[in-house]
């Protein structure tokens, strides 16, 4: 039987995902792309979830029951061996659907094994050998590193930008571009171009003074709308300038994995956390923590911690970031997720955490000018 | 993000506000001599998940006026009757310089009376403590849905922190056993203070507290132990819960509808002394207007704002609001995958605001 593949509504991620199945020459007529979630996603996925499941679990099934009613019997997305429960998602969403009556394979990658992901990756692409694999990996994560820049790029230009829906714009015109260009050369040119057209595109307001909040916790949560209720655009409307602190370049970064020299974004911040949690314990906990202290040094001013509710990593971070709030003095705000779409307290505790870190921030200056905000001094990466 | 979406995009959210920097510099700075006028007084409306307060202060922040009365589930009408007795108390006659909203329903309130700011209730709620008391270090704050903590240091708000995922240790935990209990919450206090032996009961959950309640009931705990072992509970949630790895030191202000529960305070008390955060009772102060501090404190911020600008003009609706037909209208926008839930709000027959769209297309 002919397989029809889909793929997770990952946030903006999402194009990672098309990107990778594009670059390893799925044909176009045999993915099945997945539509926005919405609360229906959610519900139809929490019906044939177990209660005490994650909600990023309950909607990623949604979407792939949905997905599969309109014809997909191959599911591709990230799993394995974590140590979270994660790592059951495929298996367990392939007795569920089985249940269901479908016959769907699974084909879940994980950047604890390279090597089992490169096989998956093959397994997945159109009878591709290893060396085509490879190459295709090669572009995958030239392209990873140009939606990480985009997505930060956003999420700093939208906060100060004068026209309202100026930045979207731009983004979409260079979404839409970096999927017309499959040249490794010329997409790693075009990502040189990327903060200049943003710069030149999009008008900011020199006189604004944002706050610069840091965005913690578990990936999916941080990443799908749906789930953080769109968090980014409430923090920018408030007028603040934030960032993810999460990427799928885990799994897409061989060369920062191979080369000795580099190291990988995600052991920055566990390195920052081991005073606190000394080993890895699973998801992004021991991350949310690192890249609170992170950031602390590098001059932001708060944090939001986002987590679906139960999730096991997140929960230990949580137990120590009061004292690690404590020790450096950097404000962290806990929000816990679920299938709740009641808005209000959300927005009411994002409110008062920016008028507290505005107040903070204006005392700790104790008078002194404010200093100019550029792209150049926001990016860390 | 760009979502696949074909709506117009415009500003994604209805107005919002946080801090200018005007009022950052004030709170950061000394008290700024205010020009007095005495003829000025500004009205501020919290409308909360269970009660609604409306203050009118005097440009010397002081109360001259309070109602506060239960919301019930019906902002509106509420917002109506909180007007229509004070307009029975002050007169018809009586001039408003400028109108604060605020509380979890402050977007809405802010339409209805026409308000110059609407702001959240976290910062309305510190500002109110710290004009009252500027001495205090800690906020406890123990509403309807929602229990805070703010730790202040030097008079200025440091960290605060909300409860997270249900409501557990609120108000509306009390008011459930309340009912359930078939006791008026206004006695509930009272009854726990006449007990000496606080009966177990657990305060994670109200289904758990229930069952627990239920048990004791049966086995012949009288009422008024079971009620302190509730407040113990109550006290121990929030402690664990909201108040967990903060550093709570005295003076401590209790506000928020919780803190009328003379047994929850006693309960406060004897717990905080136990742990050592805290030696003397005196140490936790609730306010004299506990029911209405996050009133005094959005007219605060109104009176700040309007002092600052003395060219801005109310936009206060006026006292007839109770005769305007407001009303709600809900619907589901199919214009996307997202279904945003769409809120209506008509004033007679005109629209007046829509909200609830995340692409703004629906925004009046």
């Amino acid at each position: 039987m002919e397989s029809h593949i889909t793929y997770p509504h990952f946030g903006p991620l999402t194009l990672l995902f098309k990107a990778i199945l594009q670059e390893l020459e799925v044909p176009e007529e045999r993915i099945v792309n997945p539509s926005t979630p919405n609360k229906r996603t959610l519900a139809l996925g929490s019906e044939h979830s177990p209660e005490w499941m994650c909600t990023p679990f309950k909607l990623s099934l949604g979407s792939q029951i949905e997905c599969i009613e309109r014809g997909a019997n191959h599911v591709f997305q990230i799993g394995g061996i974590g140590t979270c429960r994660a790592s059951c998602y495929g298996p367990l969403q392939r007795v569920i659907t089985e249940d269901l009556g479908y016959e769907v394979k699974f084909t879940n990658i994980d950047y604890h094994l390279p090597f089992d992901m490169m096989r998956d990756l093959q397994s997945v692409s159109n009878n591709f050998n290893i060396w085509q694999t490879l190459k295709a990996l090669r572009k995958i994560w030239v392209k990873n590193y140009s939606l990480d820049l985009t997505e930060h790029l956003i999420n700093f230009y939208r906060g100060m930008e004068i026209e309202k829906g100026e930045t979207d714009r731009v983004a979409k015109e260079i979404y839409d571009k970096l999927f017309s260009i499959h040249k490794v050369k010329e997409v790693k040119k075009y990502h040189k171009q990327i903060p200049e057209i943003f710069k030149e595109e999009v008008q900011i307001d020199e006189e604004a003074d944002p706050l610069k909040i840091g965005i913690i916790g578990e990936i999916y949560v941080v990443l799908e709308p749906l789930l953080h209720l769109d968090l980014y655009r409430r923090l920018n409307n408030l007028g603040v300038i934030c960032r993810n602190t999460v990427s799928l370049k885990k799994f897409t970064d061989l060369p920062a994995k191979l080369n000795p020299f580099v190291k990988e974004y995600y052991k920055i911040y566990r390195e920052k956390a081991r005073p606190y949690i000394e080993q890895y314990c699973g998801g992004d906990g021991q991350e949310s923590v690192g890249a609170t202290i992170l950031l602390r040094e590098l001059g932001w001013d708060g944090m939001v911690h986002i987590w679906p509710f139960s999730c096991m990593p997140e929960l230990s971070a949580q137990s120590v970031i009061p004292s690690v709030t404590n020790d450096i003095g950097m404000p962290v705000l806990p929000l816990i997720v679920d299938e709740q779409t009641g808005e209000t307290g959300f927005q009411t505790r994002l409110e008062a955490f920016i008028d507290m870190l505005k107040i903070k921030r204006e005392n700790e200056r104790n008078g002194k000018p404010q200093e100019k905000i550029s792209w150049e001094t926001f990016n860390y990466d | 993000m760009t979502e696949n979406c074909d709506c117009p995009k415009k500003e994604g959210m209805t107005s919002i506000e946080t801090l200018s920097k005007e009022e950052i510099l004030e709170s950061t700075q000394e008290e700024i001599a205010l020009e007095v006028s005495s003829d000025k007084y500004y009205l501020g409306v919290d409308v909360g998940s269970i009660s609604t307060n409306l203050a009118i202060i005097d440009s010397q922040k002081n109360l001259v006026e309070s109602v506060y009365i239960r919301t019930e589930g019906r902002p509106i009408q509420s917002i109506q009757q909180g007007i229509t007795l004070l307009k029975e108390i002050v007169g018809e006659n009586f001039q408003i310089s400028g109108v604060g909203a605020t509380g979890s329903a402050r977007q809405l309130t802010g339409l209805v009376v026409g308000a110059d700011v609407v702001r959240n209730e976290i910062t309305a709620h510190s500002l109110a403590s710290l004009n009252e008391n500027s001495e205090i270090q800690t906020i406890i704050e123990i509403g309807g849905q929602d229990s805070k903590i703010i730790i202040i240091r030097n008079g200025l708000p440091v960290d605060f922190a909300m409860n997270t995922v249900c409501a557990a240790g609120t108000g509306s935990f009390l008011d459930q056993q309340a009912n359930r209990l078939e006791i008026p919450i206004e006695e509930f206090g009272d009854l726990a203070l006449k007990s000496n032996n606080a009966v177990a009961i657990a305060g994670r959950c109200t289904v758990f507290a229930e069952s627990d309640m239920i048990h004791k009931q049966q086995l012949g705990h009288s009422e008024e132990d079971i009620i302190r072992g509730l407040s113990e509970a109550l006290v121990r949630n929030y402690l664990n819960n909201v108040g967990k790895g903060k550093e709570i030191t005295g003076p401590i202000m209790f506000q928020g509808g919780v803190a009328a529960n003379v047994g929850i305070r006693d309960a406060l008390r004897r717990s905080l002394i136990k742990q050592n955060k805290i030696k003397h009772e005196d140490d936790i102060i609730v306010p004299e207007h506990y029911d209405v501090m996050g009133a005094i404190g959005v007219a605060i911020l109104v009176m700040n704002k309007i002092v600052k600008n003395p060219e801005i003009k109310t936009k206060f609706v006026g006292w007839q609001i109770p005769d305007i037909n407001y009303q709600t209208k809900g619907f589901e926008c199919k214009g996307c995958p997202n279904i945003c839930e769409i809120i209506e709000v008509l004033m007679g027959e005109k629209v007046i605001a829509r909200w609830g769209s995340k692409c703004g297309k629906w925004d009046v």
